[in-house]
């Protein structure tokens, strides 16, 4: 599940299009425990399935309270993740996009927010929705329910490229970053990426400085 | 048979009355140039209790400082005291062990002599005092006091860490000085420890100390440091600039030490207690260590409402997290201090 870049070998995930079910978290958080133990130098590759659509919705808060903490595990792993996606992406598929750091997803791929429908939240969609596309395009999928394209998706930053064959497309990529992908430096830019929101400039510069003097120290140290 | 454990049975801390802003205390002394506005202004501190001078700060005498430093440790001192024996249920005649931490005066007798007649403590009352050690020093006198505790069972240590920072400054002007005035604040803290609860904390989840790790760097001795000002008659409190990175570069050798020497992994580590050394420290424990906001909360809770207490910071933090209730039986926790030497001190406790 977590390969070397040059051999790519995806990990199957079933996310169901209504609601994490107990299964999925129990599932998330076992891929997620495997990936942690690993030493890194490779990369988690989601394939994130479209489920049959089925009745299921979240029973209590707890339930829904266990997804969100997988998914910041997820989005933390010392590992780089990539999901490659196709059909409707919603419900907790979509909540597991909006997580990775690299994306791919067939053309016929369309995303869209569901859960108000339902008559509750997307959770934490939410928050990365206009963190990654802004307010404006979040407020039309959330509030609107708008549903985007994959080509509309790649414009907005969403997905890293439409491709035919999203997992040799993500093969690519993880060969040509692989320099960069998972290193030291990479994780720290990372993180200061996913923290960019909440800081002001005065702020940003110290996590920035401090950073920086780490991954500054841990390139000679490597060298 | 094994020694049994020191647990940390209860916690008190106690500030000046006096809560200031940092708007406050620009007023106050009337600091009109700006490189110092911003220097309180951009500390992330909202407020400190101080025991601010009446008039012009640069006009307290070394004698007034002396003075301020043993009025403001008997009365933060033994406020706090007192709070930590009665959250235990306990009061002064069983205190078998009195451990004073202090670096903002020099007395002789100590803190401890003092303290013992303001709070009535027995006259065979075991005491230690440990002077000059700055912010790291709450866990150098910890892992004395808890192996006092260990080696005598059932009877109860108290270490009180007091620092009177309004009592050790120089107020001159220059960013020297601005840097030290817009960090520090006043404030006591202490901790019961011993090896059986008493009665009123029965059944109650209490972490016990696992063991220390510590760092010396002795490349950056100078780096924090107090000098006398000969000009002033007083001692001045000097910051290097580079400090958050020395500290960052080498924050996870103890902690990692630490772990090791049990077989754990940061993953392990439930709670975090780190010192509320300044803004730039915690961002380089934060980078380097790989904790997130949520770990460092009460750390940078603390430093807001209080600035920067010295010794008893991370007591503070300690407590905060206790008043959470989210520690629980089986929880780890690693505490971490830094300050002169340059030091980094880390104790590894489980709940």
């Amino acid at each position: 599940m977590v390969t070397p870049t040059t051999a790519v070998v995806p990990q199957e995930l079933t996310a169901a299009t209504g609601a994490p079910t107990r299964e999925l978290v129990g599932e998330l958080r076992a891929v997620v425990d495997q990936a942690a133990a690993h030493p890194g130098g490779g990369a988690l590759v989601l394939r994130v399935l479209e489920a049959p659509r089925t009745a299921a919705h979240p029973s209590d808060v707890q339930e829904w309270s266990r997804w969100e903490k997988e998914l910041i595990r997820l989005e933390r792993l010392h590992v780089p993740t990539v999901v490659l996606l196709d059909g409707e992406i919603t419900g907790p598929a979509l909540h597991l996009s909006l997580a990775a750091d690299i994306r791919f997803a067939t053309p016929q791929t369309v995303f869209s927010v569901t859960e108000l429908a339902h008559g509750y939240l997307p959770g934490m969609a939410i928050h990365r929705l206009v963190k990654q596309v802004g307010l404006g395009h979040a407020r039309r999928m959330v509030l609107s329910g708008e549903r985007l394209t994959a080509p509309q998706a790649e414009r907005l930053g969403l997905l890293d490229s439409v491709a035919a064959d999203p997992a040799q497309a993500a093969e690519r990529l993880l060969a040509t970053r692989s320099r960069a992908l998972g290193k030291p430096a990479w994780h720290l830019a990372r993180r200061l990426l996913l923290e960019s929101h909440a800081l002001s400039t005065e702020d940003a510069l110290g996590s920035v400085l401090a950073a920086q003097e780490r991954a500054l120290r841990e390139r000679t140290e490597q060298s | 048979m094994p020694a049994p454990d020191a647990v940390l049975l209860s916690v008190g801390t106690a500030n000046p009355p006096d809560r200031y802003t940092q708007r406050d205390l620009l007023d106050r002394f009337a600091v009109v140039d700006e490189k110092t506005a911003a220097v309180f202004t951009n500390s992330h501190i909202d407020h400190r209790n101080l025991y601010a001078p009446a008039g012009e700060p640069s006009a307290e005498s070394q004698q007034e400082l002396l003075d301020k430093h043993l009025q403001g440790a008997l009365d933060m001192g033994g406020r706090a005291v007192t709070e930590c024996l009665r959250a235990a249920g306990l009061g002064p005649a069983d205190v078998d062990y009195l451990c004073c931490v202090t670096t903002t005066g020099f007395l002789c007798p100590g803190v401890s002599a003092h303290l013992i007649r303001e709070l009535g403590l027995r006259e065979d009352v075991s005491r230690a005092d440990i002077v000059g050690m700055g912010c790291n020093a709450g866990l150098n006198a910890l892992n004395p006091v808890t192996a006092w505790a260990a080696a005598n069972p059932g009877r109860y240590a108290v270490l009180l860490c007091v620092e009177v920072c309004s009592a050790a400054y120089v107020w001159d002007g220059s960013m020297r000085t601005a840097v030290v005035n817009a960090l520090f604040g006043d404030g006591a803290a202490a901790v019961l420890v011993g090896t059986r609860a008493p009665g009123a904390l029965r059944d109650r989840p209490l972490p016990h100390v696992l063991g220390f790790s510590s760092q010396v760097l002795t490349d950056d001795l100078g780096a924090m440091r107090f000098d006398w000002d000969t000009a002033q008659s007083k001692y001045s409190f000097y910051l290097d600039p580079l400090i958050p990175y020395v500290i960052g570069a080498n924050a996870a050798k103890p902690v990692l030490r630490l772990l090791d020497a049990r077989g754990l992994g940061m993953a392990d580590i439930d709670h975090w207690v780190v010192h509320s050394g300044g803004k730039k420290v915690i961002d380089g424990i934060k980078y380097n260590l790989d904790l997130t906001d949520h770990d460092l909360r009460h750390t940078r809770s603390v430093l807001r409402d209080h600035g920067n207490l010295s010794s008893g910071s991370f007591l503070f933090s300690y407590r905060r997290l206790l008043a959470e209730g989210t520690a629980k039986t089986g929880d780890y926790g690693v505490m971490m201090t830094m300050g002169p030497g340059t030091t980094i001190e880390t104790a590894l406790v489980r709940w």
